[in-house]
């Protein structure tokens, strides 16, 4: 791993650490957006073919109230689809990640900004995730179990696989995260 | 594909190997028949509302029975075939030091797990595993339940012997300190004495019942009966000539006389409560001791079972003063010993918890736990006055207006007058929130300050961290405020509402500390 070669963990004085607002954060993969982009689109088609099927089959007829309901969702599905595609946008664009040599960072919310940190020394055990579309865009999810127990646990979607890779090798091979539990 | 049989012979021989060199490897095929149980086991969970119908559609089914038997090979067919694929994609990899597990067919799973992360290990035989002598390895880690590494169906010698170098592994990295220890201990007097730390009398237990009502324990057992109690009541009530329901009938009673019929009836209850409460305390606690052995905190208390708790001093993450306004009153406080949270729900029983002490005791046993702390001493800083705000104008004032307004428009102006009461109550709670809310650090620990009419006091080592959080609205950032959340294995604790450089600061010092000072969590 690239990562691994020039990895070092020099003992660094607190006024050398990068402060947590200054870190260089890098993006998710652009793959990410656009296969949340792809599921909204996808499910709000689906959904609202669903309605036009009900509003055009000649086959059953719909009682007033349902057709009532189906006249407003004709206009009302289609404006949260693409709500929920612009806000899905905007989120996307403010997922981050940063790496520093101790820990790892995640960020995100458009209104409500957070960032994560986790810290690779108290890292219990890693999982990389793929569902199908995400293998199919060659995406993962990287968890990140500490103790702090299932709410808490670190999260970072959308890395390109390789990307991912070799997140999981950098958390792996830190001296620290082999050291912790050895001295008591 | 089923190397088991070999690595029987030399079980540690792959745990040698560099990662780059060990080979994936399937478990046994008998775990086709583990995988085909957790599938039915998930049918049969997502399904079980569709028994009812089932029986009653028994008779039709009679009547055709070719379609249930379709349906029933196609349900058959359908777990086989999953259970055959789960098995195809279960792979694991063992190396020095490693576990790697792979599973998973539509959705992958790929799971890294350090051995000297793993806290437990458990061999699971189910029964058809038996006559193979096959067990299911499951390794947990401090983090919580459901995310433990299963290795299914590995022949019992190999299991041990994994079991066994896990744990030499283990020991033979921690045992190091303990045995110089040891070797420290051997040139004292070999037992080494405990030391009592705190000791409660029964006079505390009385003031720990009335002040602590562990009532609610009771009440939420028995939610099951109410109704049928609540009948049972009712009715020996009106044998006695009361008559309930036409007492609270606001057709027959004005408002005020309800309210105090209620008044009255609330009263009565809680001094029942209360009886109970200072008894069950009595029962729990009764021969309180807190000893110091060691590292090690040993809790012993109850009346007719003796309840021995210990715990070691490492495993401590957080020390809570617990004090609610009644404590106040009483100038006593709870202290607790709290430890991992995750992994599993300790019972009330397990928790190390010192009941009703004073403050000065408190203090006394945070100075033993908490060395160099500060907490008697230190000044808390106060949180943003914007909280207040936060939380009256985003909640409070629109049931503020909402509430009364709808009453007052429905013809129920007595009940609208009356809202004010709880309303004012709720922006009392808020305005009493932001007043308790405290936090202050120095070079090893933080101290947070909390509550609502009672205090609560933590205090916690930097090292302890598991996570940090930083959070901020865009409101927030304009007036430079944030929240930070800290992560520990006991739980997470945020401070809302705080000058963005001091929270910065915060977590920056923290996480510093945990990454410089590399002492273990536990």
């Amino acid at each position: 791993m690239s990562n691994a070669a020039g990895f070092s963990n020099n003992q660094l004085a607190v006024e050398q650490i990068t402060p947590l607002q200054a870190l260089q954060s890098e993006a998710l993969s652009s793959r990410y957006r656009l296969l949340r982009q792809g599921v909204n689109a996808g499910f709000f088609a689906g959904l609202m073919l669903l309605i036009m099927l009900l509003w055009w089959q000649p086959w059953w007829p719909v009682p007033a109230d349902l057709m009532q309901v189906i006249t407003h969702a004709l206009w009302l599905v289609p404006l949260f689809g693409v709500l929920r595609a612009f806000y899905c946008w905007q989120a996307d664009k403010n997922k981050h990640f940063a790496l520093r040599e101790h820990d790892i960072s995640y960020s995100s919310g458009i209104f409500f900004r957070k960032m994560i940190t986790q810290p690779v020394v108290r890292i219990q055990h890693i999982e990389l995730k793929q569902g199908p579309l995400e293998r199919k865009a060659s995406l993962a999810r990287l968890q990140l179990f500490s103790a702090g127990g299932a709410l808490h646990t670190f999260e970072i979607p959308g890395l390109s696989l390789t990307q991912a890779q070799q997140i999981r090798q950098f958390v792996l091979q830190h001296k620290d995260a082999l050291q912790d539990e050895q001295q008591q | 594909m089923n190397n088991n049989n070999e690595a029987v012979a030399a079980p540690v021989s792959e745990l040698k190997q560099t990662v780059s060199q060990a080979e994936w490897q399937r478990v046994s095929p008998i775990a086709i028949l583990y995988f085909a149980v957790a599938v039915l086991r998930f049918f049969a969970g997502q399904f079980v509302y569709l028994i009812p119908p089932f029986i009653l559609l028994f008779n039709r089914i009679k009547d055709n029975p070719g379609l249930a038997i379709g349906m029933l090979t196609g349900l058959l067919l359908l777990i086989t075939g999953a259970a055959l694929l789960k098995y195809y994609y279960f792979q694991y990899r063992l190396s020095a030091g490693t576990v790697e597990i792979r599973s998973g067919v539509l959705s992958k799973k790929y799971l890294n797990l350090p051995f000297n992360r793993i806290q437990n290990i458990k061999l699971e035989q189910p029964i058809f595993y038996r006559p193979a002598d096959y067990v299911c390895l499951q390794l947990d880690t401090a983090g919580s339940v459901h995310q433990e590494a299963r290795l299914v169906a590995l022949s019992r010698p190999f299991a041990e012997a994994l079991k066994q170098h896990i744990l030499d592994l283990r020991h033979s990295v921690t045992d190091e300190s303990p045995s110089t220890e040891q070797q420290q201990a051997s040139s004292e007097p070999p037992v080494v004495a405990e030391q009592l730390l705190n000791q409660r009398s029964l006079a505390d237990l009385v003031i720990h019942g009335i002040s602590n009502n562990r009532i609610w324990l009771f009440l939420g057992l028995a939610a099951p009966f109410y109704n049928q109690l609540a009948d049972k009541v009712l009715e020996l009530l009106l044998m006695a000539g009361i008559d309930l329901p036409a007492l609270f009938d606001p057709g027959q009673q004005s408002w005020f006389v309800i309210g105090l019929y209620a008044l009255s009836l609330t009263m009565l209850i809680m001094l029942l409560f209360t009886l109970f409460s200072v008894l069950g305390s009595v029962l729990t606690f009764y021969g309180y001791t807190l000893h110091k052995k060691q590292q090690n905190y040993i809790r012993r208390s109850g009346l007719l079972t003796r309840h021995e708790v210990s715990m070691k001093l490492s495993r401590l993450q957080c020390v809570a003063l617990k004090q609610d306004w009644l404590d106040m009153l009483l100038g006593r406080l709870n202290l607790n010993f709290e430890q991992i949270n995750g992994q599993q729900q300790i019972a009330t029983e397990q928790k190390i918890m010192v009941p009703s002490v004073t403050l000065k005791q408190a203090h006394n046993l945070v100075r033993d736990a908490c060395p160099d702390n500060k907490l008697s001493s230190v000044t808390f800083n106060h949180i943003s006055r914007r909280f207040i705000w936060r939380y009256l104008l985003l909640y409070w004032l629109p049931v503020a207006i909402v509430a009364p307004l709808s009453l007052w428009l429905r013809q129920q102006p007595e009940l609208a007058l009356i809202s004010v009461v709880p309303l004012s109550f709720w922006a009392l709670l808020i305005v009493m929130r932001w007043y308790r809310y405290g936090y202050a650090a120095d070079n090893n620990y933080y101290y947070i300050r909390r509550g609502y009419f009672g205090v609560d006091y933590y205090c916690f080592a930097k090292y302890k961290l598991q996570q940090v959080t930083f959070r901020q609205s865009w409101l927030m950032r304009r007036a430079g405020l944030c929240s930070v959340k800290l992560v520990l294995a006991s739980g997470a604790l945020e401070i809302p509402f705080i000058n963005e450089t001091d929270g910065r600061a915060l977590l920056e010092q923290g996480l510093y500390q945990l990454q410089q000072s590399r002492k273990a969590w536990m």
